[in-house]
């Protein structure tokens, strides 16, 4: 084994509307789940989101005064990332064990304002009296400048579990999941680090993230999409043994928005089967989140074709959870080779049947075009 | 190993529209840091920063062409610098098959303007906002409401220059332009690519960004010093750092690329090291050790000992923390040979154009190095106690230099050093 097919991926952690434990999720799989009520008039737009709850920070001993200064979406991660360790060196000591662990992490944005909609409100609420420019300055949260900042959710992560290696931050969509995954692995196998934690969090919930998937989304269906939120990690360490979970191969690039016909997915999926030596044949299962435009979704579809009973859509159990999808799937991949099953779709009916295939698929959509493929697979064989 | 070269720069700040010109400009001992009547009738104390004014987007817009709506500022600024260092590279219309961009731009929201264009939109009624209403007004274009997607000038790139292997939007507060190139210098080096456009894009000149990070400190309040004296990098009255923004961005090569084509390298990027701290959400170690951490990883990865650095680009953002942390770092890894080690901090004149400054500090140590030429540290006149012992460059002067250390030091932990060597 050689380069990234020597770098095991391993310990998936998850925190979703579906729960944080992967029994819970594995098991709920097969019934619909029932959102909740997103934070936004109902008059715009779908009214629900698959809203996790709110992560219990106390175990990892951050102040609760910090916990204020963060974003739902870094408190999430930190949870996230936080359970993961916890299995991986659980007990004393762990931290000096985990300097020099490389951090990747795919991080979304949303335009909220600062300060909030509740203050734009009061403004109006006392008919605009006070001086515009005064107000902002007053309202604008202390800590602000760090919640602007989207590498602050993985600067939590690093001060609280005392991961002190390399580090990328992307941004803002789906592929930027595959992307820390991709980066996150090479970097181990290239000894820039010997373990790297590689996570993604889903976009924040804001009234505002109804106009967003408006714009990107090519007409009525977009109105349907159910936001998430979720967050899911797992770790990439050096030294694979034989049949450990690695990644095989991968490809990103770019598909025009305009461009119904374009084969960039076909081309994607051609040149991560290449990369990881393996034939469409041996696909077992094929995950991808929704494409956004109608361009892209003729293009999956076209490159689905070929894996057509093995398809299972992200967000049809856990909403648009952005670059978390990515990591998400690798997770629900590796929960599938430990369990030696995967889930299905037929239709609305959802089966966990038996996987005997020797890898899987991920394929990743973001909304103004970005494609990214990943294949895993287990080492050695 | 690939070696890696770049081949092409380009850049955009206050007034000045390219590499050279601005290399001139801060070789002259320019400052491009000026109040802004926009700032004061805000209410700001300091209204000092480097901003991008109106003849310079005339200018940035003349390069373009046609522009697409969805074209935001930091889109423009970022494609006017790349397409000047896809140009200086030699590329122009040749085909790269195997190319990737590497952008850095943080997250950008609601200035105060758009934030006003809410606040009409609220039913105060009612007492809720008409998010439909403010959907179908609008009040500018809709693109307008998106051009501070991150992805949107980095795609704009990929798109212009066909580079499609590769392409990211990175976010790594300060350090984002140091670690963009250094992510394009491993993806080169690696063989995964052959050629990377890689720099960053930043437009924080407004209210919002100003009010959140004067509230933490970090901005000079210009109760004391005004105008182009307020950025003073490693001097005793440094007190907070002034606004810039701009675009920078480098074309890397694989050396056997550049050959090939008989591209003439200006330099080469030899060492990247692009770490996290274990510390604090808001400020490093103390004593500048996960600084120094930072540069003596980028060292080893060059296969450079200290002594073979001539000169450092430093991150010298004029924030008394900063600076002393810095200096004390820089200390434990030259050690008594600092002192003959000349030091550069760009800020002095550029301000802080936060994920830009690690791509445009590059591009000029880049010509740095091209042109043996030291660019000056303005205001620099008397060092404080961890900053003394210090060679800081206060007036241009040629020298020998081989390879520069250039620090990038983010808010938050996220530390990244290249090293660049000549060609």
């Amino acid at each position: 084994m050689t380069g990234i097919a020597r770098v095991k991926l391993h310990l998936p952690h998850l925190h979703c509307a579906m729960g944080c434990d992967w029994e819970d999720v594995w098991g709920g799989l097969g019934s619909p789940t029932v959102p909740g009520l997103a934070p936004w008039p109902d008059e715009l737009m779908s009214a629900s989101a698959h809203i996790a709850r709110e992560p219990e920070l106390s175990p990892y001993g951050v102040d609760r005064k910090l916990v204020r200064t963060m974003e739902k979406q870094a408190r999430m991660a930190l949870a996230g990332a936080g359970r993961l360790l916890d299995a991986w060196h659980p007990g004393a000591g762990s931290v000096a064990e985990r300097a020099e662990t490389g951090l990747f992490m795919g991080l979304p944005t949303i335009d909220e304002p600062l300060p909030g909609l509740a203050v734009l409100e009061s403004w109006h609420a006392y008919g605009g009296r006070d001086d515009w420019n005064a107000t902002l300055m007053r309202e604008t949260p202390p800590f602000s400048g760090l919640s602007l900042l989207n590498s602050s959710a993985c600067a939590h992560i690093a001060a609280t579990f005392g991961l002190n290696g390399p580090i990328a931050a992307y941004s803002p969509f789906a592929d930027a999941g595959l992307s820390a995954l991709i980066d996150g692995v090479h970097a181990v196998a290239e000894a820039e680090c010997r373990h790297a934690v590689i996570g993604a969090v889903s976009t924040k919930l804001d009234p505002l993230q109804p106009l967003q998937h408006a714009y990107w989304g090519s007409g009525g269906a977009e109105r349907q999409r159910l936001p998430g939120e979720a967050s899911a990690f797992l770790l990439a360490s050096a030294d694979a043994a034989r049949n450990d979970a690695v990644l095989l191969g991968y490809a990103r690039g770019c598909h025009s928005t305009h461009d119904d016909r374009g084969d960039t997915v076909s081309d994607l999926i051609g040149q991560t089967l290449e990369m990881g030596g393996y034939a469409r044949t041996s696909v077992g299962w094929v995950l991808s989140n929704q494409p956004w435009q109608a361009a892209h979704k003729e293009s999956l579809s076209r490159a689905l074709f070929a894996f057509a009973p093995l398809h299972l859509p992200i967000e049809t159990r856990f909403g648009y959870v952005g670059p978390a999808a990515a990591t998400l799937g690798v997770g629900l991949v590796l929960e599938g080779m430990r369990r030696k099953r995967r889930w299905l779709t037929q239709g609305t009916r959802w089966e966990a049947l038996p996987m005997d295939a020797p890898c899987s698929l991920l394929v990743m959509h973001s909304p103004m075009g970005q494609v990214a493929v990943a294949l895993i697979g287990r080492a050695g064989l | 190993m690939e070696d890696v070269v770049i081949t092409g720069v380009g850049a955009v700040s206050a007034g000045t529209v390219g590499a050279d010109c601005l290399f001139r400009r801060l070789a002259e001992g320019q400052s491009l840091i000026r109040p802004w009547s926009r700032l004061s009738a805000l209410g700001f104390g300091n209204p000092s920063c480097v901003f991008i004014d109106s003849e310079t987007w005339l200018a940035v817009d003349a390069r373009l062409g046609r522009l697409e709506p969805e074209w935001g500022p930091q889109t423009r600024l970022a494609l006017c610098a790349a397409t000047e260092a896809w140009q200086h590279a030699g590329l122009g219309a040749q085909g790269v098959e195997r190319g990737g961009v590497f952008l850095a731009s943080n997250k950008h929201t609601f200035d105060e303007i758009q934030l006003c264009a809410l606040a009409r939109h609220m039913n105060w009624e009612r007492e809720r906002l008409q998010l439909d209403d403010f959907l179908l007004a609008g009040g500018t274009c809709p693109e307008a409401y998106f051009h501070k997607q991150q992805d949107q000038a980095a795609l704009a790139l990929a798109h212009r220059f066909g580079l499609q292997a590769s392409h990211g939007a990175h976010g790594e507060a300060c350090a984002a332009g140091a670690m963009a190139i250094g992510a394009a210098m491993q993806s080169i080096r690696a063989g995964l690519i052959d050629v990377a456009l890689a720099g960053a894009a930043e437009t924080m000149c407004n209210f919002m960004p100003l009010v959140a990070f004067s509230v933490v400190g970090a901005l000079a309040d210009g109760e004391h010093l005004q105008g182009g004296e307020i950025s003073r990098p490693f001097d005793e009255a440094r007190c907070g750092f002034v606004m810039g923004e701009g675009s920078a961005f480098l074309v890397l090569e694989s050396a056997s690329h550049a050959a090939r084509r008989g591209a003439h390298p200006l330099a080469r990027v030899s060492g990247f090291a692009g770490l996290l701290e274990a510390c604090r959400i808001t400020a490093s170690a103390d004593d500048g050790s996960e600084y120094a951490r930072c540069m003596r990883d980028a060292l080893q990865d060059a296969g450079l000992s200290p002594d073979a650095i001539d000169h450092i680009n430093a991150h010298g953002t004029s924030t008394p923390t900063n600076d002393a942390c810095e200096a004390l770092a820089v200390k434990q890894i030259f050690g008594a040979r600092i002192a003959e080690i000349p030091i550069t901090a760009n800020k002095s004149a550029l301000g802080h154009s936060l994920a830009n400054s690690g791509a445009v500090e590059a591009v000029l140590s880049a010509l740095t190095l091209y042109r043996q030429t030291l660019l000056p540290t303005l205001n620099y006149q008397h060092a404080c106690s961890p900053c003394s012992g210090l060679d800081i460059v206060t007036s241009a002067r040629t020298a020998s230099i081989r390879s520069v250390l250039s620090n990038s030091f983010g808010f938050g932990g996220a530390n990244a050093c290249l090293v660049l060597e000549v060609a």
